[in-house]
């Protein structure tokens, strides 16, 4: 667990310099900002096919970070109401694309057949599933953990950046009490409403990231 | 695995925890392949009129760690309901100090090892001499490279002790790390800074070269940033973004505050305080 990163940060901390202030060798990364454009991104799907965010132009689009062994997903596969989410979203014209951010040989990856036969096996129903195994469309969100839900409007602008919902548990009797952010804010955004909640606390696993140089 | 410094704090809030003087009341364990669960009485008897803290005591695999009440980026806390004389009691209320865990740059926080959850059951007018059952059930997330939700059914039957506690026992109860009280913080849309004066970090020798802030609430900084020290006329100062899912605005910032200081024999000392931090005066 610990990772490269974290060994150099600790390092550089404790052999600070002469001087009593520490330059920090933190990673300068814009993060994603609701109300701005989202983060640009060109990825492969399941299918083969190559999947950028500026090909949705004209188009609300969901992105759901997954891993089909996270509990936390589990929670939102096994009540159904992930799936429910995504046929939501494709009845009302909206495009959903799961993102799979392991790294190879750790939990949630998966090869596009593996990935295929996941959908198939969930009855889930997103337009693609992105195969982001080097992590960089996650990075490029600051996904950290499954589920990590960002919704896009039409102009290429992040309107929603969280959790899926508000309860953080793995428990399935959760799901009906907690508040539905994602549903909510689809809701909300379809009905040309401003969206109640367009930052919250995504809560889940870690996403198995491959570690950064 | 938790880092060389983290580890440093965690060893003695362990043994001051689990120490065999108490852990004689401890009830049938609930096993699994990752953890050894029991509910443990801390002291040999309820005393009428004393509350006592009952652990949830997780005796995790190496490798794998449960999480603090903050679980900084991931996971979530433990829970635990008491059932006693028709009572319900929530907890934990107590944990230990916090490791900060770190997964490719994704920081949680969190226990490796033996953890003590403490739930704090209030002062009972139990009848001397009989016998206190206590009834519980609990889950608790476990994580190495993957995370299982576990969760057990407990049942407790402490002694109820006839006479007072002894001060001694009763000061072994609740070990805590030193209390800092005189800390300020202000905080932006961006960051949040947190201002200590050296005279509340102990007399220990050694300047501070790192330090590290818990915070209780988990809606008040980004946990996975590197939170920037330095240290000037009498106090230090610690400087993190803040959350992107920012939280209200708090009226006192509590947490734990870990330090590591500078030896001349070249061993980082690392000690933890419990802080309590007041707005900065505008």
């Amino acid at each position: 667990m610990c990772s490269a990163l974290f060994t150099r940060r600790t390092s550089l901390l404790t052999l600070g310099g002469a001087g009593a202030s520490l330059v920090l060798p933190g990673v300068a990364v814009a993060k994603p900002q609701v109300g701005v454009a989202a983060p640009a991104f060109n990825g492969v799907g399941s299918d083969g096919k190559p999947y950028k965010l500026a090909d949705y132009r004209g188009k609300t689009v969901v992105l759901e970070w997954t891993n089909h062994e996270c509990p936390y997903v589990g929670k939102h596969y096994r009540s159904g109401n992930m799936q429910a989410l995504q046929k939501d979203a494709a009845a009302g014209g909206v495009a959903w694309l799961s993102v799979i951010s392991s790294m190879p040989d750790s939990q949630g990856y998966v090869s596009a057949a593996q990935a295929n036969d996941l959908s198939k096996a969930r009855n889930a129903t997103p337009a693609a599933v992105l195969l982001d195994s080097e992590g960089v469309i996650g990075r490029a969100y600051d996904a950290r953990v499954t589920p990590t839900m960002a919704i896009i409007d039409a102009k290429g602008t992040l309107i929603y950046i969280g959790g899926i919902d508000s309860i953080r548990s793995t428990d399935l009797a959760d799901v009906p009490k907690a508040t539905p952010y994602v549903k909510d804010a689809l809701r909300q955004h379809a009905a040309g409403q401003p969206i109640a909640h367009p930052v919250t606390q995504a809560y889940g696993c870690t996403i198995k990231y491959k570690p950064t140089a | 695995m938790a880092s060389r410094w983290t580890a440093a704090v965690i060893v003695p809030a362990v043994a001051t925890l689990i120490s065999p003087a108490w852990a004689r009341v401890e009830s049938a364990p609930v096993v699994t392949d990752r953890t050894r669960a029991t509910l443990v009485a801390m002291g040999d008897a309820v005393v009428p009129g004393t509350p006592v803290p009952i652990a949830l005591r997780l005796q995790l695999k190496p490798g794998w760690h449960t999480y603090w009440r903050n679980p900084g980026d991931s996971g979530e806390p433990a829970s635990v309901t008491l059932h006693v004389q028709g009572k319900d009691i929530k907890g934990p209320d107590v944990w230990p100090l916090p490791e900060r865990i770190d997964a490719a740059g994704i920081i949680s926080y969190g226990h490796h090892g033996d953890v003590a959850l403490l739930t704090m059951l209030p002062a009972s007018a139990a009848e001397a001499g009989s016998v206190m059952q206590i009834d519980a059930e609990a889950t608790w997330l476990v994580c190495e490279k993957v995370c299982v939700p576990e969760k057990g059914r407990f049942v407790l039957r402490v002694p109820v002790a006839a006479g007072p506690a002894s001060a001694d026992a009763r000061d072994s109860r609740k070990p805590t790390p030193p209390a800092i009280d005189t800390a300020s913080f202000a905080k932006t849309g961006q960051s949040l800074t947190l201002r200590v004066p050296t005279a509340a970090l102990g007399s220990a020798d050694g300047r501070v070269v790192d330090a590290y802030f818990f915070p209780e609430r988990g809606d008040q900084i980004d946990h996975s940033a590197p939170q920037a020290l330095q240290s000037r006329d009498g106090e230090i100062t610690l400087t993190m973004p803040v959350a992107q899912f920012s939280g209200p605005a708090v009226s006192a910032l509590r947490g734990v505050l870990t330090i590591t200081r500078e030896r001349a024999d070249g061993a980082p000392r690392t000690e933890a305080f419990e802080l309590a931090a007041q707005p900065a005066a505008p």
